[in-house]
């Protein structure tokens, strides 16, 4: 009796801790991959980018506008501000890294900003270096290492744009972007851990 | 020939420059216009007008614009309603803020967070000009051709983590203000262009529920 309790128990904890492969069925659908895929949504140099964000954080629901700008090769600047136009945070993003140009006092605080740095670094992320790809009808799914995790970059195989991202550590996926899945131009953001979306539509300006 | 081109170039932008140029006021100038602000202000129940927000972020090649109305009844209501480029209303009514986004709504009670309610007292202050209080800022005044302008630094600290200056402006003849302008401590800044301003008109009750 004990013998099987104890090897259920291993199988459950076995199952449960296998290592996360993305929407596919199985990790041996993944083929070794060359390819660089890129994101064009924010790959513009000079292109500027109005959106309305609605942030739904626990149970409550914030709203403002995000502003990002591909400055140059090396940064994007995204700014997020309350209808009334101030500015609540004011970052330039970098290939590694991030600089607070403003952050409001109420949110100076480093777990919210690496978090928010982290959150918008893959928003607006315009290339990656898949190892792994798996092919189906209707997707490509890419796989991709990072420092911390991996991310896993779902193509459309029709338009070959992306429409999705997700962000995972090794067992769990922690965030998911969705790039114009219903509606096209608007994106969402998901977390997967923690009860935090946000949902961004484009404004003309 | 070349002599007389060169002097009117020079005459026309010396004109150019002084037009724009601010000049400081002088102590009779500030005193006055202090009277005047703070008598039309007593005569003030209603405001309802139209604005337009531009929001000025440097690494931006213009500014980005919102459009709406703004209806406020002394002493204690207040409701901002934009309707460019989304539906989106905030009313300040007594102690509590009520938010209506796109049909959406969510309640606030100012009761339990004072900066909150120090920055609403600002904003209501502020479009009626009753902000002249050098208690709460250091304040500089100025004038140029078509306006009269009080530039205010908060002098408290954690409103000045928020808001580095506000600056008001008083179109020649006016005594209510027709421009205010939120710098940041970043120094990007929104400026709110009142339009279509109508003074002491009745406005319905009905209007100030989100």
């Amino acid at each position: 009796m004990r013998k099987v309790f104890l090897t259920s128990l291993l199988i459950i904890l076995v199952s449960s801790c296998s290592v996360y492969q993305g929407p596919v069925d199985s990790k041996k659908d993944y083929n070794s991959n060359d390819e660089t895929v890129e994101n064009a949504v924010f790959a513009t140099i000079g292109e500027e980018h109005v959106f309305r964000a609605e942030v739904k954080v626990f149970k409550k629901e914030l709203s403002g506008m995000l502003i990002v700008k591909r400055m140059n090769e090396e940064e994007h600047r995204i700014v997020l501000t309350s209808d009334f136009g101030n500015t609540l945070f004011d970052f330039s993003i970098y290939k590694e890294g991030y600089k607070a140009n403003y952050v409001m006092p109420d949110l100076n605080k480093k777990i919210v900003l690496n978090m928010l740095a982290h959150d918008f670094g893959y928003l607006v992320r315009s290339q990656y270096q898949p190892i792994e790809k798996a092919v189906n009808e209707s997707q490509i799914v890419y796989k991709s290492k990072e420092k911390k995790g991996q991310s896993f970059i779902i193509v459309n195989t029709k338009d070959k744009e992306v429409r999705e991202v997700i962000y995972s550590k090794t067992y769990k996926p922690k965030v998911r972007y969705k790039f114009g899945e219903e509606v096209k131009g608007i994106i969402e953001i998901e977390h997967l851990n923690l009860p935090l979306n946000i949902k961004l539509i484009p404004i003309d300006f | 020939m070349k002599k007389f081109y060169a002097l009117l170039v020079w005459c026309v932008m010396s004109i150019a420059i002084s037009y724009a140029q601010e000049v400081p006021m002088t102590k009779l100038q500030i005193e006055t216009f202090n009277k005047e602000v703070s008598n039309k202000n007593k005569e003030i129940k209603t405001i309802d007008t139209d604005f337009i927000q531009y929001k000025n972020i440097s690494f931006m090649s213009k500014e980005i614009e919102s459009k709406g109305k703004m209806l406020l009844s002394i002493p204690n209501k207040l409701l901002w309603k934009y309707n460019s480029p989304i539906a989106y209303s905030v009313l300040f009514n007594n102690q509590k803020i009520s938010i209506n986004d796109q049909g959406k709504k969510n309640n606030i009670d100012l009761g339990n967070n004072k900066k909150f309610a120090k920055i609403n007292n600002l904003i209501v202050s502020s479009v009626s000009g009753q902000m002249f209080d050098e208690k709460e800022f250091s304040i500089r005044y100025f004038m140029d051709k078509k306006r009269r302008i009080a530039k205010m630094k908060p002098i408290n600290k954690e409103i000045s983590q928020y808001i580095s200056e506000i600056v008001l402006y008083f179109d020649e003849g006016q005594n209510t203000v027709s421009e205010v302008k939120l710098i940041e401590p970043s120094a990007d800044y929104t400026r709110i262009v009142f339009v279509n301003k109508k003074l002491n008109t009745k406005i319905d009750e009905k209007s100030f529920s989100n």
